[in-house]
């Protein structure tokens, strides 16, 4: 990135007031995506001639992400398939809403009937445990508030390696689809993740990064279910990211360092707390 | 035209068994075949999603609320009533150094499944940052 041009900073960080009483009170702090946000928005509504590039949850940035769905939709048009499940993973929805809303806009007008389902990590299960309340887009409540299902704005997760998927909310639009029955949602644990992603890259080569691991495995779990029931289900998943950057995290997986985390309801209940009562 | 790579048969072997198929392994589409709009789902709903609220007065937030945070040009996207925006061509400028991504048929990984499964997976590593998040 600094190669780019940019200037990184690691979340928390000591140039926002936030980063600076969070590292105060724990040097080793993981960060999370809802203190990495916060950071940003104190940056911003400091210097006017500072604006924000949200990388996920809002409808511009799913909406940027429709290309992939467009392409894949040409795609299998072109080898005459339709996809009778698309699973994608979810930390705000965008690599999610980028394949399935194309799919999901056939879906309405009667074209196609796939089963379209978010795979979040058990770690942290957003939209499978979370409520659907208004709540802060970030962890120390500077943003506007938005309904979505939600942890709480103050949880952090287990520092997983899928960072991107370590958000304490979903996007809103994302969590309206599943509170109306248009979109599923499953989690899983990141070594079946992990798992998974060890036997696609000795079939297909790639070695993913650890977010679409869930993606990987979800898609597993329903071929393996077609095994069981005999039907040729089309799946279609979004392998949105290659893992190059991530070696570090399967070394952990191959030498058997890596674990599942037990997330215990009263870890919820307690984050659940810095979710304002509107 | 279509313009998968390896047009001709893809021939696999299931245990002994030789099976033939006419799906490749990948499935390309030419840059011109490129889309040039992003679609926005939100009036196609049957329901509207509910609306983000000011954190002070509990009142819908409108594009003044979010000013401070993000440029207008993306609040506006952000609010769109329309359903297609046209992809601006500076931004189609950098989608075209890995656009269109391919869509790969997993036929290895179906085949150490042992499934009837037939699985699709679009690939977005082949952006330069190596994800989605590539612009
Ligand atoms: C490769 C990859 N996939 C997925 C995600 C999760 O984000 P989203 O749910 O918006 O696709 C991230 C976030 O950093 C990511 O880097």
């Amino acid at each position: 990135m600094e190669l780019w041009g940019a200037t990184v900073h690691s979340s928390p960080s000591e140039l926002t007031e936030f980063g600076r009483e969070l590292l105060a009170e724990n040097p080793d702090h993981p960060g999370s995506l809802g203190i990495a946000i916060s950071e940003a928005v104190a940056m911003c509504v400091a210097d006017p001639n500072v604006r924000y590039a949200l990388g996920s949850v809002l409808n511009h940035v799913l909406m940027h992400q429709t290309i992939i769905g467009e392409e894949a939709l040409l795609q299998l048009a072109k080898v005459d398939e339709v996809p009778d499940v698309l699973v994608g993973c979810t930390g705000g929805g965008s690599n999610f809403g980028g394949l399935a809303f194309p799919f999901l806009r056939e879906k309405m007008a009667g074209k196609m009937n796939p089963t379209i389902r978010c795979v979040e990590p058990a770690a942290c299960p957003t939209l499978t445990k979370g409520e659907y309340r208004y709540d802060f887009g970030d962890s120390a409540g500077m943003t506007p508030l938005m309904k979505m299902h939600t942890l709480g704005n103050s949880f952090v997760p287990e520092p997983i390696h899928a960072g991107g998927l370590r958000y304490h909310g979903m996007s809103p639009l994302v969590s309206h689809l599943y509170e109306t029955g248009m979109v599923e949602a499953i989690s899983i644990p990141q070594l079946e993740c992990f798992a998974g992603a060890m036997e696609f890259a000795r079939t297909e080569g790639i070695v993913p990064a650890p977010e679409p691991t869930h993606a990987i495995a979800a898609a597993i779990r329903e071929a393996q279910a077609c095994k069981e029931s005999g039907e040729e289900k089309v799946i279609l998943t979004a392998l949105c990211g290659h893992g190059h950057l991530d070696l570090a995290s399967y070394e952990k997986y191959l030498s058997g360092e890596m674990i599942d985390y037990d997330l215990p309801d009263s870890a919820i209940a307690e984050a659940m707390e810095s979710v304002p009562v509107i | 035209m279509s313009s998968f790579v390896g047009m001709s048969r893809t021939v696999l072997d299931y245990g002994g068994r030789t099976m033939t198929t006419n799906v490749p392994h990948q499935i390309h589409l030419e840059e011109s075949e490129m889309p040039t709009q992003w679609y926005n789902v939100v009036p196609d709903l049957p329901t509207a999603p509910p609306p983000p609220l000011h954190p002070g007065t509990h009142e819908p937030a409108g594009p003044d609320d979010f000013a401070p945070l993000f440029p207008m040009a993306l609040i506006e996207q952000e609010m769109t009533p329309e359903r297609y925006i046209d992809i601006p061509g500076e931004v189609l400028d950098v989608y075209r150094l890995w656009r269109p991504s391919p869509l790969f048929r997993a036929h290895r990984l179906e085949k150490l499944l042992d499934t009837p499964a037939r699985i699709y997976y679009k690939y977005e590593g082949v952006s330069p940052a190596g994800s989605q998040h590539g612009v």
